[in-house]
């Protein structure tokens, strides 16, 4: 469900303006190891407003958590009638992208619903609900529950070009794969041995590769390669470094320095260092 | 007991650029046996669980449609957990081994390849997954029936296939319109769809048009709900509060645009009006009990223009008649661009006579316009440079309705050369089954005596309408 403040004829927590106050979510998610492996998710809300804790009180409102994995064809929706919702789902269920959203809902028809934590403009008016309706949007959250990591070692790989001889991406792959010429190939594992080298390594070879890749990541794309491991990884840096979860071509310059730790600094420290040998 | 075998992951995602640039496409044209069985055994790897019987695929062979076909293939691995049916690799290893033959059963065109889809697209398209995402598993034909099975699947039934069997009536329904939306992978949602349907026979038909109006209006009330929370009651009632009426007026449903809000009335009301009007030519009243009666003329200009009017303009480029008994039915534009555009009468009826509107069609040329009183088959025939005559039967109740006259409708032909529309009785529909294709790619030869039998049914047709004549 994509959810933005023009949707809702009434107020909804969490999303526009409609209430003066927020609510708090701690949320903790962990692999259970075991004969059944299973994933656990562990929430815990601090809903922030007396009205709405005595709808969840009386039942008339409900917390619930809906899951859903593209790559397994899952989509279920767990509930609870106090602010703490803990699940598991076994591991056999998921693969890859899995999206959360959790919300509190009207579980029955409300009539007059109104809260004292209604902003100004809301302040006299109520409303009524119906089974279903969504009273707060508290959390939205997207894993990979198969990630091996985000780092760039975690999703690039350097390989054999066996077509032709000119360097090119592959990015079909669950990893972004630099393929080279053989002889080039041959060379490169020569030279990584060396640490001295690495900068250079990384801003000849890495960074445009990793600057194609980024110009792939967007929603277009996400049918081609959403499923694949640089795809998601890339997704996850712009996220934490940016904010959003596809980037801007103005800021990919921004995140391929985030991603790889201002390489083009450390590489002109490294030819100074030479320089000055 | 040996372990069920699967191809790699790395290989799974390799096999369709190798399919795409020829390497190894003419391995796929030995019906029985894939060429590369033996030369790929090194991409193979262990499943977790026991091979498949020899037998399944004889067994699968052999079913009458379908459904059958993919109640076997469930019912061998209703064990399997969602990681394992997502697995492309497994999937990948049965279209190329144990159940080859059957993709060439389902999909049976390799050997006339179409000529606009290449023998490699098709083969990548029907033989080959290469990504877990929901949309390529159901489209699949392992992949998706399997799923289709799992998400319809109702155990408390008496009949725990009894929804599965509807599920498969239609196969756009089921792999596409519906079968691929977000909304389906909630089973609830499946189950009460698929109950509101049954109950309302929307199955028997326009099943195609009809599953075309659920998905919309469900997605719509999944931007403000979350779908997965209610159950299948919950779906079966939001459906019959919405298209209750439209099936006790229509027997069908309508997608949003689509409705003919006061079309009835309006009918009411011309008809009226022709009724007072006397024609010029013989002094007679309008006989409103005779269904073949001329209502109106849609008069089409070259331009796009058009307008509805009781007599016909000789400066139009076409002038079609809508009848009395063509009221519920449809108007058909085909296209040189191997499209045709399906509209409700009902649609143009809400307009007003001798006016003159705009975008009467869509800018590709038009070869026919005509109006239907219920679905019909099209005949499509097309040519290529050799001389060569191809005919394909269309049934127009797969083409969806649209509500505008200049959209460019669905593409039945991917043939571009001489190509020729011509509508045919839907009565011969049984008789035709053979040459009729609801893939774009499809069609026959008119030399290929094997359909001898269907070329003596439409002779007549092809006559009146020198249909291989150029």
């Amino acid at each position: 469900m994509k959810v933005n403040d023009y949707l809702f004829p009434h107020p909804v927590m969490g999303i526009g303006e409609g209430f003066k106050v927020r609510p708090k979510v701690e949320f903790n998610f962990d692999y259970i190891e075991g004969n059944i492996a299973s994933y656990k998710f562990d929430y815990k809300i601090d809903i922030n407003d007396h009205y709405l804790i005595s709808l969840l009180e009386s039942k008339q409102a409900i917390l619930v958590a809906e899951v859903i994995c593209s790559y397994t064809i899952f989509r279920k929706v767990f509930r609870s009638f106090t602010p703490n919702l803990v699940f598991e789902i076994p591991a056999n269920e998921l693969r890859s992208k899995v999206d959360i959203q959790v919300m509190l809902l009207a579980n029955s028809e409300i009539a007059n619903y109104n809260s004292l934590s209604f902003s100004n403009e809301y302040k006299n008016l109520s409303f009524l609900l119906e089974y279903g309706d969504l009273i707060a949007f508290l959390h939205e959250i997207r894993l990979n529950v198969d990630m091996r990591g985000t780092a760039a070692s975690d999703f690039i790989k350097i390989a054999e070009n066996k077509v032709d001889d000119y360097t090119r991406y592959d990015l079909e792959k669950d990893y972004l794969i630099l393929r080279v010429p053989k002889k080039q190939l041959d060379s490169f594992k020569q030279l990584r041995v060396n640490p001295n080298l690495e900068n250079i390594l990384i801003s000849s070879l890495i960074i445009p590769a990793l600057v194609h890749a980024l110009h792939n990541i967007s929603e277009e794309n996400e049918n081609v390669y959403g499923d694949k491991q640089w795809f998601m990884a890339l997704v996850d840096n712009c996220q934490n470094f940016l904010g959003t979860d596809y980037p801007d071509e103005s800021e990919i310059s921004v995140l391929v320095d985030q991603i790889l730790k201002n390489p083009n600094n450390r590489l002109v420290e490294d030819l100074l260092k030479f320089l000055n040998n | 007991m040996s372990k069920q075998k699967k191809y790699t992951l790395d290989f799974s995602l390799d096999l369709k650029g190798m399919v795409l640039n020829g390497e190894i496409s003419q391995m796929y044209l030995n019906k029985e046996v894939f060429g590369l069985k033996k030369e790929f055994e090194k991409h193979e790897e262990d499943c977790e669980f026991a091979a498949a019987e020899d037998d399944l695929c004889l067994q699968m062979l052999k079913s009458e449609n379908e459904f059958e076909m993919g109640k076997l293939l469930f019912e061998r691995f209703d064990f399997l957990d969602r990681r394992q049916a997502s697995d492309i690799g497994f999937w990948n290893y049965l279209s190329h081994t144990q159940l080859y033959a059957v993709i060439h059963k389902l999909w049976p065109h390799i050997d006339n390849p179409p000529n606009f889809i290449t023998t490699e697209n098709y083969i990548a398209s029907h033989w080959i997954i290469d990504s877990a995402a929901h949309s390529y598993l159901m489209k699949n034909p392992l992949a998706g029936m399997w799923w289709s099975f799992f998400l319809s699947i109702d155990i408390d039934r008496k009949d725990k296939y009894e929804l599965t069997k509807i599920f498969f009536k239609n196969y756009t329904f089921r792999t596409i319109t519906f079968g691929q939306a977000k909304l389906a992978r909630n089973k609830e949602a499946v189950i009460g769809v698929l109950e509101f349907i049954v109950d309302n026979k929307l199955h028997e038909t326009n099943f195609e048009d009809n599953g075309r109006a659920i998905t919309p209006f469900l997605n719509l009330l999944g931007g403000i709900k979350p779908l997965g929370f209610f159950n299948r009651d919950w779906f079966k009632q939001k459906l019959t509060n919405k298209f209750q009426l439209d099936i006790e007026i229509y027997q069908k449903l309508f997608r949003r645009n689509e409705r003919p809000e006061s079309s009835i009335i309006k009918v009411d009301e011309d008809v009226i009006k022709s009724v007072n009007n006397t024609s010029p030519k013989n002094n007679k009243k309008t006989d409103l009990k005779n269904p073949e009666k001329v209502l109106f003329y849609l008069n089409l200009f070259g331009n796009g223009d058009y307008s509805l009017n009781h007599t016909i303009d000789k400066e139009a480029e076409w002038n079609v008649p809508i009848r009395m008994s063509q009221t519920m039915g449809y108007l058909i534009q085909c296209y040189d661009n191997g499209r045709v555009n399906k509209i409700p009468i009902s649609n143009l009826l809400g307009k007003k006579t001798d006016k003159i509107y705009q975008n009467g069609m869509s800018h590709h040329k038009l070869l026919k316009i005509q109006c239907i009183s219920d679905e019909a088959l099209l005949l499509i025939r097309s040519g290529d440079r050799n001389g060569n005559c191809f005919i394909k039967i269309h049934d127009l109740e797969h083409v969806a309705s649209h509500s505008q006259l200049s959209l460019m409708g669905n593409e039945i032909t991917k043939m571009r050369s001489k190509l020729k529309y011509q509508v045919i009785p839907s009565s011969l529909k049984n008789d035709l089954k053979r040459i009729t294709f609801k893939s774009s790619e499809a069609n026959v030869v008119v030399s290929n005596s094997y359909y001898n039998r269907e070329w003596k049914i439409l002779k007549p047709f092809m006559e009146k309408f020198k249909i291989c004549q150029d």
